[in-house]
């Protein structure tokens, strides 16, 4: 009872399993907990503890046992042949009886895994002395839009790339839809797509030829792959382009031809990187609200941009990256309680001195000079001191209004001044949330 | 890495192919070329002594593919093999498509084996339609006649026709090599110019050392003496040696090029 036993688990071509049935699995499984058969063969499986396999984690389901069979168990495991059945697997013994079930992680957690089809934990990257990404997290739960945030540089192309395999990372682990990625091992699993950078095409092919071939990579071919390339094509409004070789389309029309890629493999993890920079407005709204469908059907899309209102219209929660840290990450309204959430905007009749006065005081950020006065952030009790110290300097307040911070002034805020700033901005913010959490309760 | 897969890619490749210009164009100069060489050499009254069968090249049609094999190990095979070879991976970088094509369900290894697979039979196609085009010249502009071989000995059309066609399936070996070569340049460089360049550089350096009298056994170690491994076929009796050693030699080549090229192809961060 209780002894680690090794066994294999070979690929069949008839397997039904994860992913209707593509996914192939040719693993060895080490079983760490006891498994036991019931001679009648009642099939009410339970769980009885995790093991670990080279290739996923996977956890043992247990049948009941009568004491005197286990020998014959032990015997089964050496001398397997298994299957691959719904979902799981099957060990069989030399006989084909089946002998015991195992089902993967994935599988057993399905109710826990449905929310997170994508995980990536401590993901770190350097290159050379820089430090691409330092130790990043980020989740995203399914029928999310997850914007991913950060200035230029900041290392949100590369986590992008590593969550699709093109970059390996120094250290960390990928998930996707419960699978680790291994980039040696098969591709980017099925239903998830991506699109890094302005996505790129055989220039000498047409839009449908490019995709014709995607879907080939993909295994699909005939006419119904034919059917749902004509269908992307006309989601993403390329139809009536479709036939015209790719080297005469424009950026917009290379972006839009990149989310049909995308959209070919029915995603539920998406990952797009400004998939509508180079597009018009009327087109981009367009992209948004099939990125927006297909959230509703029930995809995780990681989708980066510098568009910061379409990240607030698009995003409910978020990550900011830079430098390679993550400096925030949930929703957008925590960001909000995180930091200053309004800003003051004061216009007096010294702007310079007012602005000047304002840098004086630890206790207020100034975020611009315009031409019609001063934003600011603070408290109220900062404000009034300020306004009075105003007064004494000679500089007349001739309105002072407060209004809510735009996603982009929240942004701007996280991303300015140094890594230390920054941490104590935040951290003085969560030490309020925690204040205010007190005052509440 | 499944056999799906790499067909898949395999197929994928050669659509590819098929529908660049550049293909279409070697695979034509290979049917066009031995006839208009024919012709010329038809026209004009000097021959081609200084090359081996050129003083046969009036007298059968046999010696006509030999000479053009003799000439074509040259320059025209390491070209024809590296066209493919040489710019097969690196084109994925120049148009930037890395990323499009390792974002699908076929792993690195898959995508690296079709691809290798698709650059090998690009190289063995080009050198059948080149063979076959040459023999067909050779028959039908000159003629089937016996043809003299090297030991002098006559050989009969039919025996002529089938060390002929022998002879040139010995370039496939070192076909094969330069085409590892070409592979592993495309993806070090990542350059589409220098995966068609270096193979064919380095095949003309080659034969400038073996022309030079280098030292013989370095000379038995280069990719370009089993382009003239063939010699001992058309000789009676004949000998097998070069030919077992040149088969060693490009498989050496092409195993540590092919293998190298994996190597760098599974370790490389894409869009650095």
């Amino acid at each position: 009872m209780g002894r680690d036993k090794s066994f294999e688990v070979r690929r069949d071509d008839r397997a039904t399993g994860f992913n209707q049935g593509r996914q192939k699995w040719s693993v060895a499984l080490r079983v760490s907990a006891a498994a036991h058969r019931e001679e009648d063969g009642a099939r009410r499986p339970r769980h009885v503890g995790d093991g670990h396999i080279e290739e996923a984690a996977f956890v043992l389901e247990r049948y009941p046992i009568h004491q005197s069979t286990l020998c014959d168990w032990r015997t089964a495991v050496k001398t397997d042949v298994s299957d691959v059945v719904n979902d799981g697997f099957r060990a069989f013994a030399a006989d084909q009886r089946p002998v015991y079930t195992v089902a993967t992680t994935a599988d057993y957690h399905r109710p826990a895994m449905a929310n997170r089809p994508l995980e990536a934990t401590g993901i770190s990257k350097r290159y050379g002395a820089r430090a691409a990404l330092d130790v990043v997290d980020l989740v995203v739960d399914r029928g999310v839009v997850h914007g991913l945030l950060g200035p230029n540089g900041a290392g949100k192309t590369t986590l992008l790339r590593i969550l699709l395999g093109l970059v390996r990372p120094d250290s960390g682990e990928v998930r996707l839809l419960g699978q680790r990625l291994d980039r040696g091992a098969g591709g980017v699993p099925e239903r998830v797509a991506g699109m890094v950078d302005v996505p790129a095409f055989y220039p000498y092919l047409s839009g449908r030829r490019n995709l014709q071939l995607l879907a080939s990579l993909d295994g699909h071919r005939g006419a119904t792959c034919a059917t749902r390339v004509d269908d992307v094509l006309s989601e993403v409004g390329l139809a009536v382009d479709s036939s015209s070789l790719v080297r005469g389309y424009s950026a917009g029309m290379r972006q839009r031809l990149g989310l049909a890629a995308a959209r070919l493999r029915t995603p539920d993890v998406l990952v797009l990187d400004e998939p509508t920079s180079s597009l018009d407005p009327r087109s981009a709204a367009d992209i948004r609200r099939l990125i927006r469908r297909m959230a509703d059907e029930g995809a995780a899309i990681v989708f980066s941009s510098h568009d910061m209102a379409e990240v607030e219209e698009l995003c409910t929660t978020m990550t900011v990256i830079d430098a390679g840290r993550v400096l925030f990450s949930g929703s957008i309204a925590r960001l909000q309680r995180r930091t200053s959430a309004s800003v003051h905007v004061i216009r007096t009749s010294d702007d310079t001195a007012a602005a000047a006065l304002a840098c004086e005081r630890d206790d207020l950020r100034l975020l611009s000079v315009e031409g019609d006065g001063l934003e600011l952030t603070g408290d109220v009790a900062a404000m009034d001191a300020y306004v009075v110290a105003l007064g004494r300097r000679g500089v007349a307040v001739r309105s002072l209004t407060t209004r809510q911070r735009s996603l982009e002034s929240l942004f701007l805020e996280l991303t300015s001044g140094s890594g230390a700033q920054r941490s104590n901005r935040l951290l003085s913010a969560e030490r309020e949330d925690e204040r205010r959490a007190e005052l509440v309760s | 890495m499944t056999l799906r897969g790499i067909h898949a890619v395999f197929r994928v490749e050669c659509i590819k192919l098929a529908a660049q210009a550049k293909t279409r164009l070697a695979l034509a100069a290979c049917v066009a070329g031995p006839f208009a060489f024919a012709a010329v050499i038809r026209l004009q009254s000097s021959l081609p002594e200084d090359t081996l069968f050129g003083r046969s090249v009036q007298q059968s049609g046999f010696a006509l593919p030999l000479v053009v094999l003799g000439f074509a190990a040259l320059w025209a095979l390491p070209v024809l093999t590296s066209i493919v070879g040489g710019d097969l991976f690196s084109a994925e970088d120049r148009y930037g498509t890395w990323s499009t094509v390792l974002t699908r369900s076929r792993s690195r290894s898959e995508t690296f084996a079709g691809k290798t697979l698709t650059a090998l039979g690009f190289s063995v196609l080009a050198i059948a339609v080149l063979g076959v085009s040459s023999i067909a010249a050779g028959a039908l502009v000159v003629g089937t006649q016996p043809l003299v071989g090297l030991s002098g000995v006559l050989l009969a059309a039919p025996d002529a026709l089938r060390r002929v066609a022998l002879a040139w399936t010995t370039a496939l070996a070192p076909a094969a090599a330069f085409t590892g070569l070409a592979v592993l340049v495309s993806i070090v460089t990542r350059s589409s110019v220098a995966g068609i360049a270096l193979p064919v550089g380095l095949a003309l350096v080659m034969q400038l050392f073996a022309l030079v009298d280098g030292p013989e056994p370095l000379r038995r170690l280069l990719m370009t003496s089993a382009f003239g491994s063939w010699h001992g076929l058309l000789a009676e009796p004949r000998y097998y040696a070069p030919l077992v050693h040149g088969i060693a030699v490009s498989a050496v080549y092409f195993v540590v090029c092919i293998a190298s090229a994996y190597w760098v192809m599974q370790r490389r961060d894409i869009g650095r």
